[in-house]
């Protein structure tokens, strides 16, 4: 009889993904001092020219849709802000560490379907007149993550769950847990700990099919539940999926109307396709 | 086809419209009739109407194509959700965008 995988043992065949990479660690440590210059914040982001590059082209693309072009790091640390930038730096990491890790075409459709996820938090919280609404992004960016780990992890068994979900038309997580115990929310949720990311991050992911148990980030749990559902069922990723069920105290906490939503969903449609092929470097 | 108005059966469908002497629409293409519809044939002196499918709308069949692919991602939601709604909406505008 097969033994049923714990969410430890998925994580140790997560490969690469297991931790963050040094470049993104050696700049959160410079970020982190408080007497850090924006000239100390450039420099640490130049020394990864891959990252320096993608950043400056993230920062000139429609997501932020900024008057003057921005040439230089310490402008982008000026304008965008050295929270934003950390939070695009951990976005940028990660998409690069998924882009080594899978088959090129499940990276090409999980990362569309993040991002789609991305934008429409990001969308949504800028609505909501957050404040850095990157990390918005990034969580809903992230949302996924204990999907694509599962995924590399045990193959056959996430065919076999795809096709039960598909049969049964019910959201994936509802076979996960069924087959598994717990979702892939749950694996996310703690990739992200494992990551030592703070809990504006971890809850999101852990919680975005069940937004109303998250301990303390409710916010950001139902931003990122209300963007996965309604990019799910607006086709944004052009998946068939059955999405998870909108969740009503989710929706009256973020608080925009259903004009609003679609606003903010049909902004994120439109940034999507040059987001992607700036963060992934293909077009979408 | 075109049948008598003593030969009619509820349930026939119309294939064109039913208009009166002078003019007014009676019944819409597309109707399925019912016993009233007989009575209101005969009472305006209707002699034969034209029985059938009515002739394809292709704007109203990409329409009901593209509602049934979007409706198929919409299991499980609370359909009289305001918010449900609105995105059921922008889905098949999406959909009709998507496969002209």
């Amino acid at each position: 009889m097969p033994v049923t995988p714990t969410i430890d043992g998925i994580l140790a065949a997560a490969g690469e993904l297991q931790a963050l990479p040094d470049s993104w660690q050696h700049l959160d440590a410079v970020l982190a001092r408080s007497a850090a210059t924006t000239a100390h914040i450039a420099e640490a982001i130049a020394q990864d020219p891959g990252l320096s590059m993608r950043l400056l082209r993230l920062a000139n693309s429609p997501m932020f849709g900024l008057s003057q072009r921005i040439e230089r790091l310490s402008q982008a640390v000026h304008l965008i802000g050295t929270r934003q930038l950390r939070e695009l730096a951990l976005a940028v990491s990660v998409v690069d560490l998924v882009g080594r890790s899978g088959r090129r075409d499940r990276v090409a459709s999980y990362l569309r379907h993040s991002t789609s996820v991305g934008l429409c938090a990001r969308a949504i919280a800028s609505r909501r007149r957050e404040a850095n609404i990157e990390r918005f992004f990034v969580a809903g960016l992230l949302h996924d993550i204990g999907r694509f780990v599962l995924e590399l992890a045990e193959p056959d068994l996430v065919a076999d769950q795809q096709t039960q979900a598909r049969q049964r038309a019910v959201p994936i997580e509802t076979i996960e847990t069924a087959s598994l115990g717990f979702d892939h929310a749950a694996i996310g949720g703690a990739l992200l700990r494992r990551w030592n990311l703070p809990s504006t991050l971890c809850e999101p992911v852990a919680w975005h099919h069940l937004p109303s148990s998250a301990p303390s980030q409710r916010v950001e749990t139902a931003t990122v539940h209300l963007a996965s559902v309604a990019a799910e069922l607006l086709g944004l990723d052009d998946g068939e999926a059955v999405s998870t069920p909108l969740d009503q105290s989710a929706y009256d906490l973020v608080g925009l109307d259903a004009a609003d939503l679609i606003g903010a969903v049909s902004e994120a449609a439109s940034a999507l396709a040059e987001t992607l092929t700036v963060l992934v470097g293909t077009a979408a | 086809m075109r049948v008598p108005a003593n030969g009619l059966q509820p349930g026939a469908i119309l294939a064109e419209a039913v208009r009166g002497p002078g003019g007014r629409q009676l019944a819409v293409a597309g109707t399925a009739l019912t016993p009233q519809h007989l009575v209101v044939l005969r009472a305006w002196g209707i002699e034969s109407v034209e029985i059938g499918e009515p002739p394809a709308d292709p704007d109203r069949e990409r329409l009901v194509a593209a509602q049934r692919v979007v409706a198929a991602r919409f299991r499980g939601q609370p359909a009289d959700h305001p918010a449900v709604r609105a995105l059921f909406q922008a889905a098949v505008a999406r959909e009709l965008q998507r496969c002209p």
